[in-house]
């Protein structure tokens, strides 16, 4: 269920929810993140190479269609080719126990299974949740993935939901069933798409995995032999460590999207962890003092942790650059374009991975209007890094001028992070404001726009009903304010700065 | 010497140095702001590049002294479109900056840059960074109390920079020193019940420094501005146009 529904299931009984901070007393709300879900994934994905050099995250779409809601493109599921690596851990049993341990031992929830395609072996491990089977690694033999699979229920098949709805309204309920039914019934019904799916879960397909680049790792290293807590000392380690890694970049001819540092602590000697950050880029580089200022800005940041063991720094993200060197020497200036608008690309680039280093990266962000009529939603800030890393530059801004042009003076320049109770006094009760107190001030008021009447339904934004008024003080001030239509509250919620 | 000898020497030193570092009158030319009742505001007929100019609310924040920098921002920025780019940085501090209201006043939110500091350490440095880099045509931050050496520091970071910097502050700084080359005195004015739009009256102050302050002895006036709340358009006002007595009235 989508979050935005979820939460009006849960708010619903309680009561219509008003104003943020009064709705959904009691009830956290988190958001999925499934960036950072991809993120985590990716990284156990690169674990899985004790397993199998071919570890993919995510299915790959059907060639030239999107994978639209397809349970498979979730950010939850591993899915590694181990054709020829089953010998080294016994047989393929022994592989997928040893898959399981690996993981359940680091705190996941695992379920491992061995089949002849990918789709049956993300339906197998996913319909075992489903029909309650045991935790343990499930192989299917060799030739018997279709016997497996029409024992299965339907959803195994990843279909569309729609289509399970429809299937079980139906009665079909296990694929057995669905496989029962004339191929063309099932493509007039439900379409050419969903017999792409069945053929995709039974192996007929040919599924291509996207795996997961086996990096030329370029890493530096440094284990001392007594613990380190002076700062001083491992900052000069890290330095050298950095310089090392770019000169690794350099001799591949190779640049890299960020460095990675990892720190390794006494304490964390029993338990292998890594104290980890990452320093990204905004255009990838290997110029050594370049990367190095990145990092020290960001490790200003940070306090070294007491009594380091290792510390050590990889280049990830390494890619051949996009325009190679083209003189003999190319100092200061890596890759630097002739023309002007190439320096103020470098420049800009620069200028926001020095500022996302030091203030992080979501502290450097464009702005971005959206079709939302609560004025809280109506801008989301992109991260400049984030956006470029995708990108280079031309996505900046995209979308901008989605919102409705509202003419100049309509919306204040400060929006305060939440409307502010205030004491109003006005003519009628619904009328406007023609007197507010505001920072201990009272402020009369002269002149007013308004109402502007913002409402959405209950179920959205948290059910915002209220009426906006611009006013003008007799200091020549400008406020906005509204007035909460559940229980003629007044707010201020921006200043005409 | 007494120390305010001493004080005074050195000061008037440094205003000679500067003022020899200053390019002489017409041959650096300023910037339109796109708003020719701006433009007529400020001494240098629009915005010098490499300087830092002040827009000092004169009753409180609502006085709309940053709407006017949002405005005279978004006309630099628009010519600056015709070349390769031209980004307005918008360093702030407690994360209300709200570029709906930027677009509204003809800013585009692709030409923004948001910048957001945490503590005023960070901010100091975040002001420094982007004033001193090339990539941005202007910064706009709030600065209501702020260190001379900061300040001498950031109008040094512009200087080499090449792009304007604008400050917003309060009242408050008005008799501190300043390293802006223009201070400008804004002040909300309480329009007609006929007004069209949004009034200022917006002040030159003298005493800025360093580049662009040529023009020392700039006469003090109040002039008079409007915003067409329909067009988007600014025009300057008859001087004697007085602000009408206080009364509500309602519009729109």
């Amino acid at each position: 269920m989508p979050l935005a529904e979820a939460r009006a299931v849960l708010l619903g009984p309680v009561g219509v929810p008003t104003e943020a901070g009064e709705a959904g007393e009691g009830l956290e709300v988190v958001e999925a993140d499934e960036e950072a879900d991809l993120r985590v994934l990716a990284e156990e994905g690169r674990r899985g190479w004790r397993f199998t050099p071919l570890v993919s995250l995510t299915p790959a779409a059907r060639p030239g269609q999107p994978p639209a809601q397809d349970p498979r493109s979730r950010p939850e599921s591993l899915l590694a080719n181990i054709t020829g690596c089953g010998h080294l851990f016994g047989d393929e049993r022994g592989l997928a126990t040893a898959m399981q341990q690996e993981w359940s031992g680091r705190g996941f929830a695992v379920r491992v299974a061995v089949a002849g395609s990918p789709g049956a072996a993300w339906a197998i491990a996913h319909a075992a949740h489903w029909t309650g089977q045991p935790w343990i690694p499930l192989v299917a033999s060799e030739g018997r993935d279709e016997l497996w699979m029409r024992r299965l229920p339907i959803e195994a098949l990843a279909l569309q939901p729609r289509v399970v709805r429809a299937l079980r309204e139906l009665d079909v309920v296990q694929v057995e069933g669905l496989l029962g039914l004339p191929l063309a019934e099932i493509k007039r019904r439900f379409g050419e798409e969903t017999l792409w799916r069945i053929d995709r879960a039974l192996g007929r397909w040919q599924e291509p995995l996207e795996c997961l680049p086996m990096p030329d790792p370029v890493v530096a290293c440094r284990t001392f032999d007594e613990p380190i807590s002076r700062g001083d000392w491992l900052q000069q380690a890290l330095r050298e460590l950095v310089l090392e890694v770019a000169c690794g970049l350099q001799r591949r001819g190779r640049v890299a999207w960020r460095l990675v540092c990892r720190v390794r602590t006494e304490a964390s000697k029993v338990e292998p962890e890594w104290i980890e950050w990452v320093t990204g880029l905004v255009e990838p580089s290997r110029q050594a003092e370049h990367l190095w200022e990145l990092v020290s800005l960001q490790s200003e940041r940070r306090r070294w942790p007491e009594q380091v063991v290792q510390l050590q720094v990889s280049a990830e993200g390494v890619v051949v650059p996009e325009r190679p060197q083209q003189t003999l020497f190319e100092t200061g200036t890596e890759y630097e374009t002739a023309t002007h608008g190439g320096r103020l690309r470098r420049g800009m680039a620069r200028l926001v991975e020095r500022l996302s280093s030091r203030l992080g990266e979501r502290s450097v962000s464009r702005p971005v209007l959206c079709e939302a009529v609560v004025p809280e939603s109506a801008v989301v800030l992109v991260p400049v890094g984030r956006e470029s890393s995708r990108e280079s530059g031309s996505g900046a801004g995209s979308g901008a001028g989605a919102g409705a042009w509202l003419g100049p003076v309509t919306r204040p320049l400060r929006l305060l992070e939440g409307p502010r109770a205030i004491e109003v006094m006005a003519v009628v009760p619904e009328g406007p404001p023609i007197r507010f107190d505001w920072e201990g001030r009272g402020r009369r008021v002269v002149r007013y726009w308004g109402p502007e009447r913002i409402e959405t339904g209950w179920w959205a934004d948290g059910g915002v009903a209220r009426d906006y008024y611009r006013v003008e003080t007799d200091t020549g001030e400008w406020y906005w304010l509204f007035r909460r239509r559940g229980d003629a509250r007044w707010f201020v919620h921006g200043v005409f700065e | 010497m007494s120390r305010q000898d001493t004080i005074k020497d050195l000061a008037d030193r440094l205003r000679r140095m500067e003022r020899r570092a200053a390019p002489a009158a017409g041959r650096e030319p300023s910037i339109g702001t796109g708003h020719a009742a701006l433009d007529s505001v400020l001494p240098a007929g629009g915005l010098r590049q490499g300087t830092l100019l002040e827009w000092i609310n004169g009753e409180g924040p609502g006085s709309g002294a940053a709407t006017l920098a949002l405005l005279a921002a978004g006309g630099l920025i628009r010519q600056q479109e015709s070349g390769p780019a031209g980004t307005l940085a918008v360093v702030d501090r407690d994360g209300g900056f709200y570029a709906a209201a930027a677009a509204g006043l003809g800013l585009s939110p692709e030409r923004i840059l948001l910048v957001q500091a945490g503590s005023e350490d960070e901010w100091k440095w975040a002001v420094e960074q982007v004033l001193r880099s090339s990539a941005v045509d202007v910064v706009l931050t709030w600065a209501d109390s702020l260190d001379d050496r900061v300040f001498r520091r950031w109008q040094l970071a512009a200087e080499l920079g090449g792009g304007v910097g604008m400050l917003v502050r309060s009242a408050e700084v008005v008799r501190e020193a300043s390293w802006a080359s223009v201070r400008l005195m804004v002040r909300g004015c309480v329009g007609e019940e006929s007004a069209t739009g949004r009034r200022w009256s917006v002040r030159v102050l003298s005493g800025g420094v360093g580049r662009g302050a040529w023009r020392a002895g700039y006469q003090e006036r109040d002039v008079l501005l409007e915003l067409n709340d329909e067009t988007g358009g600014l025009r300057l006002l008859p001087r004697l146009e007085r602000a009408v007595p206080p009364g509500v009235s309602a519009t729109g």
